[in-house]
């Protein structure tokens, strides 16, 4: 919620009213591209859509990552010219999405070659401190150029384990990370359940307290018990900041820092990243440790859920927390609620509330958790670890 | 005793003056009268006498070197009374003779007067303003006069100013208001001298001042005098009101909003009086009472004043005023049980100042004035669990005097004024104990002024004045000359012009399209922001036809070097980007007529004509200001059954910035490398170049007065926007559809209201 929208809300019922809605011409029909050049990344991607003008209706379709445009609120913009031209002039055409993976309208992309594991045939290097310019021109001959320099600082390594323990109600994690010239600011990234955490911060340290909430997501708690939560600090160029930073208020116009056209070309580096473990405490059902009563159901059940009793929002508990498919298996998130004696229960593929594998739904009667798999129909009981 | 005095050359220009003045009928020729008056013990001159002639009364009044002047008298005999409380009354018979002036000299010999039961009108002050001050585009508007006209929910001084010809309020929503082209934060206003920042409530909805606890307003509009420093445009002074009564009196104030408490009296044998004023919204009370916890918010004035003669040549005045909005909600409270989860959500802001004032006669001829004052405006909002807070706030330390040397004709009045200001912003995550923004700014300012009073002739007046200023931070210094020329063509027509350059070091940075402004960022000039520098002239002739009816027609030229405008590109984490410097122009014609109330009956009839153009960088736009066309007319009815007000206001269309489309951001999340949907962001199309349709509003209210019990009830029934006109605040427009849609925010619905107002 941001600041004043209560208040606002407040005012319209007293001081004035919304009149009914009159249709109005069509807008101003623009192309916008967002793309963020980082040199830790193997794919590197640019969006390519239209400005809603009203010339076209945007449907709300079930988010896809890996379709961000069209099932995002977007009007993809296909068949484009798509060039990054580099440092000493050399350019890299990308390849659309839609074209080699049948799905990604508008997401244009290329591998880093600096990087391994990149999914495209278009390579490119993409170093700190160099200059790159980006190309978009759409098949109705519509140009929009950016530029950006890559700020020049090492990339850390991606977390690959876990290196902290938080403990939600504890005491605060002091984290610190070294200057780099140049920088526009720092960011500091939560990967949140619900969605990434931004922090942007002039400082190169920040405490961390297991308690804090995020103001751009409807004060859902940052830091989710049983989660893995990913932590990188990266440093931004201008372009990356202006667009995303703390606005007091702000239109495209001022944000954008794209000729012709709007949106971001901006670029990031981060320079550490860590993975925290996420504790509370809690052990009163339905908080706690449950285990698979059937040890005979198949492997793709959760063998055990451990659950934290997240929130109460008044209608009861919202859960979090994790669950492994055999003992010595990855976890994967949880997220949850409870209502009296019902339970509901999504399974993540990862940590990210977007990937959700499965729902279970069902009762918890003292000890026992009786559950149902939505995409099996399969009944499942669970028994509370004392 | 009454002597008529030989022609003299001075009389000879006044009738001159006279004749190029006003066109006389050849048929039946006229003449004019020049009188002094005179205390007969030490010919000290006499101010405020009051002059009848034949049994015509108060047809002129002495001015401060006992000048009068009457004109267009038929020729021959006419029986002249002088009178003045104090003072014996005189009574002679003057010859007039065509197209020459008599000079008569009225000596009045001291003597105790026995008053008989009578009521004393005093001094209208708008004529007081007419006779007494140079400088054109001052107006006045008198308690009497505010609380005749209707009011929404609660009386409010705010609400009454762009009543005023040259005044354009921002919206229905707003208290804030341009007066002649200058933006919002141009405006000094000032409680008893004091600076008040943002004196409002609820983004601006309502005014700060409590209404009981005002005595009058006066707005100079243009050409202020050399004491006022600091501002571009205007000085709102609204004075506390002083009671005159012995014994403790009051008045409660009860309307759909708020309850009022105004309680005043004099003590030390009136040597002293004092006042206080609290006020206090209740709907949140009200809704707890029922159980609901929807409404957690309210805001409340209080207010003191005491003025206390020392001896017969020391006053020490003092002024206390603290306000402050409230709101402290439980999310949990607020939102049904699909809603954010919970957390407290807290938001305050007001004002708080504290002045005082002494004032001390040296002599006759000498007054020295010393003042210190401490104004802050403060808010915070608090998101609560740690997610968000921000902090902000300005204040101003200021000590300030003068002193005022001798009197009529000749007057020097030399002062100094010395302000520290402190300019707070904070934005963080307590959680995090970080803070994405932080700005902290102070900085001194430093002015000596000198103004004189000077009358080469009787009838004309002139004041030249120069203030400098240094502002430290800025490492900027000037000189700023004003001057303001005041000609009486006859002692009901003046004829006034002024010019002057002015400055301005605290501007406000606020988002101008913002529905409401519920933060207010003060920031200093400093590197990066000039100090911001206008120049005006305003010329304008006035005419009182009677003792209680005028006409005043004005226009005026204001230029800007250097003007901050606020920058939406600012960067919150480098201070000095807040602004972008403009120039600009403003210029204008004003018209009012006004019949103070007489015999029941008042009316009030403004019209203003303005443009005001920004120029930024190679854009030329006209502001959100900029109304060309605004028309206020207030009717007054007292009459036995009760007292009936009618105000109607007409404005053409204000600029706005049309949004022409919508960029649905994409939030990048670096840890990942992918793409998440953000927020939509508005495309907006050039800048200020539409215009909203014309504004229009006419608004009712009666209230009549019983006596019950020694205390007089004046229940009041008010209508806003009688004919439920649909003004438009702002469009919302969605660009998601086929075709796009335009929602439209009104201001003030048809709003009926009910008050109470007690007087004990």
């Amino acid at each position: 919620m941001r600041p004043g929208r209560f208040v606002l809300a407040l005012l319209v019922s007293t001081a004035g009213c919304i009149l009914g809605t009159e249709a109005i011409p069509p807008g101003r029909d623009a192309v916008q591209v967002s793309a963020v050049l980082d040199p830790s990344l193997a794919d590197q991607t640019v969006l390519v859509e239209r400005v809603h003008s009203g010339d076209v209706a945007v449907d709300s379709a079930s988010f896809d990552p890996a379709d961000p445009v069209a099932t995002g609120f977007g009007i993809p913009v296909s068949g484009a010219h798509v060039a990054i031209v580099g440092p000493a002039g050399d350019s890299v055409v990308l390849e659309e999405d839609l074209a080699t993976r049948g799905r990604g309208a508008g997401v244009y992309r290329f591998s880093n070659t600096d990087v391994p594991g990149g999914t495209s045939e278009r390579v490119a290097s993409v170093v700190p401190g160099a200059h790159y310019i980006l190309h978009v021109v759409t098949t109705t001959g519509e140009s929009v150029t950016g530029e950006t320099t890559v700020p020049r600082a090492t990339p850390a390594p991606l977390p690959t384990m876990v290196v902290d323990t938080l403990d939600r109600g504890g005491a605060p994690m002091r984290i610190a990370w070294p200057r780099v010239s140049g920088a526009a600011e720092y960011g500091l990234i939560v990967e949140s359940p619900r969605a990434p955490y931004i922090l942007m911060l002039p400082d190169t340290e920040a405490t961390l307290s297991g308690s804090v909430r995020d103001p751009r997501q409807g004060l859902a708690p940052v830091f989710a018990p049983g989660f893995r939560q990913a932590l990188t600090v990266v440093v931004m160029d201008r372009n990356f900041y202006d667009y995303y930073r703390p606005e007091r208020s702000g239109d495209a116009d001022v944000r954008s820092h794209i000729v012709g056209g709007y949106g971001l070309f901006g670029s990031v580096v981060p320079i550490a990243a860590h993975t925290l473990e996420v504790v509370a405490a809690g052990e009163v059902a339905p908080a706690g440790t449950w285990r698979l009563v059937d040890s005979s159901a198949p492997p793709h059940v959760a063998r055990t859920l451990r659950l934290y009793v997240d929130d109460e929002d008044g209608s009861g508990p919202a859960l979090t927390g994790n669950y492994r498919r055999s003992d010595t298996g990855a976890p994967s998130g949880v997220l949850g609620e409870a209502h009296g004696d019902s339970v509901h229960l999504a399974l993540l593929a990862a940590w990210t509330a977007l990937d959700t594998l499965d729902r279970l739904d069902g009762t918890i009667r003292a000890t026992t958790m009786d559950v149902v798999q939505r995409t099996t129909g399969l009944h499942v009981r669970y028994s509370h670890e004392q | 005793m009454l002597r008529v005095v030989p022609f003299t050359f001075a009389a000879r220009a006044l009738a001159a003056a006279v004749v190029l003045a006003g066109p006389m009928t050849s048929a039946s020729p006229t003449g004019a009268v020049h009188g002094t008056v005179v205390d007969a013990a030490g010919g000290a001159p006499l101010a405020g006498a009051v002059v009848d002639l034949d049994g015509r009364l108060a047809i002129a009044r002495s001015d401060s070197t006992g000048s009068f002047v009457l004109t267009e008298i038929s020729t021959g005999v006419h029986v002249l009374e002088v009178r003045r409380l104090g003072y014996t009354p005189e009574r002679s018979r003057v010859a007039v003779r065509g197209e020459h002036t008599s000079e008569v000299v009225v000596r009045m010999r001291a003597a105790p007067t026995m008053l008989d039961p009578l009521t004393v009108r005093p001094l209208l002050p708008e004529r007081e303003t007419f006779e007494t001050v140079v400088a054109p585009g001052v107006l006045t508007l008198s308690g009497e006069t505010r609380r005749t006209a209707p009011v929404a929910l609660e009386a409010d001084v705010l609400r009454d100013v762009p009543m005023l010809p040259g005044v354009v309020a921002r919206s229905d929503r707003s208290t804030g208001f341009a007066v002649q082209g200058g933006e919002e934060d141009q405006n000094l206003v000032l409680l008893d001298g004091i600076p008040l920042f943002a004196p409002d409530h609820f983004g601006g909805l309502f005014g700060a001042f409590i209404d009981g606890a005002v005595d009058g307003v006066r707005l100079h509009e243009a050409g202020f005098p050399a004491r006022y420093g600091g501002r571009l445009s205007s000085v709102l002074e609204v004075s506390s009101a002083e009671s005159a009564r012995p014994g403790a009196h009051g008045t409660v104030s009860v309307s759909l909003l708020a309850s009022t408490v105004t309680g005043g009296g004099t003590f030390a044998g009136a040597r002293g009086a004092w006042t206080v004023a609290a006020r206090r919204t209740y709907a949140d009370l009200l809704a707890r009472a029922f159980g609901a916890h929807a409404l957690p918010y309210h805001f409340s004035d209080g207010e003191a004043h005491v003025r206390y003669d020392v001896s017969s040549r020391t006053r020490v005045t003092a002024t206390l005023y603290r306000g402050l909005d409230v709101l402290d909600a439980s999310l949990a409270e607020l939102q049904d049980s699909s809603g954010p989860l919970p957390a407290r959500l807290s938001y305050d802001r007001g004002n708080a100042a504290a002045g005082i004032a002494v004032v001390h006669s040296i002599g006759e001829r000498i007054v020295a004035e010393q003042r210190a004052s401490v104004s802050r405006l403060s808010s915070s909002y608090d998101q609560g669990s740690g997610s968000l807070r921000f902090d902000g706030g300005v204040r101003d330390d200021e000590l300030s005097g003068f002193l005022a040397l001798g009197g009529a004709p000749h007057l020097l009045r030399v002062g100094y004024q010395y302000d520290h200001y402190r300019v707070r912003h904070r934005l963080g995550s307590p959680g995090m104990h970080a803070d994405e923004l932080s700005a902290d700014q102070r900085l001194a300012s430093l002015a000596l002024f000198a103004e004189g009073e000077w009358r080469p002739a009787a009838r004309l007046v002139v004041q030249p004045a120069v203030r400098w200023e240094r502002v430290g931070a800025a490492d900027w210094s000037a000189l700023s000359p004003r001057l303001a020329v005041r000609y009486f063509a006859t002692p009901s027509l003046a004829i006034t012009a002024a010019a002057g350059e002015y400055a301005q070091w605290l501007h406000l940075s606020n988002d101008e399209t913002a529905t409401m402004q519920l933060f207010d960022y003060w920031a200093a000039s400093g590197r990066g922001t000039p100090v911001a520098v206008a120049r005006n002239v305003v010329a304008g002739v006035e005419r009182w036809f009677g003792a209680s009816r005028f006409v005043r027609v004005e226009s005026y030229y204001k230029r800007y070097a250097s003007l901050p405008l606020t920058n939406p590109a600012a960067d919150p984490a480098m201070p000095s980007s807040e602004f972008r410097s403009a120039r600009g122009t403003s210029y204008g014609a004003t018209v009012l007529l006004r019949q103070t109330e007489v015999g029941g009956f008042g009316a009030s009839l403004s019209y203003s004509y303005g443009v005001t153009r920004r120029r930024l960088g190679d854009t030329t736009f006209f502001p959100l200001h900029d109304r060309r066309h605004s028309l206020d007319a207030l009717v007054t009815i007292r009459g036995r059954r009760g007292t009936f007000g009618a105000r109607f206001t007409y404005g053409s269309g204000t600029p706005y910035t049309a949004v022409v489309g919508e960029v649905q951001t994409r939030a990048f999340d670096p840890a990942t490398g992918t793409w998440l949907p953000g927020d939509p962001l508005p495309v907006p199309g050039a800048r200020d170049a539409r215009r909203y349709p014309a504004y229009a509003r006419l608004d009712l209210g009666i209230s009549r007065a019983y006596r019950w019990r020694g205390a007089t009830l004046t229940p009041s029934f008010d209508v806003v926007n009688a004919f439920d006109h649909r003004n438009v605040f702002r469009y919302f427009a969605h660009y998601d559809t086929t075709p796009p849609t335009r929602a439209t925010l009104t201001q003030i619905p048809f709003l009926p209201s009910l008050g109470l107002r007690v007087d004990f």
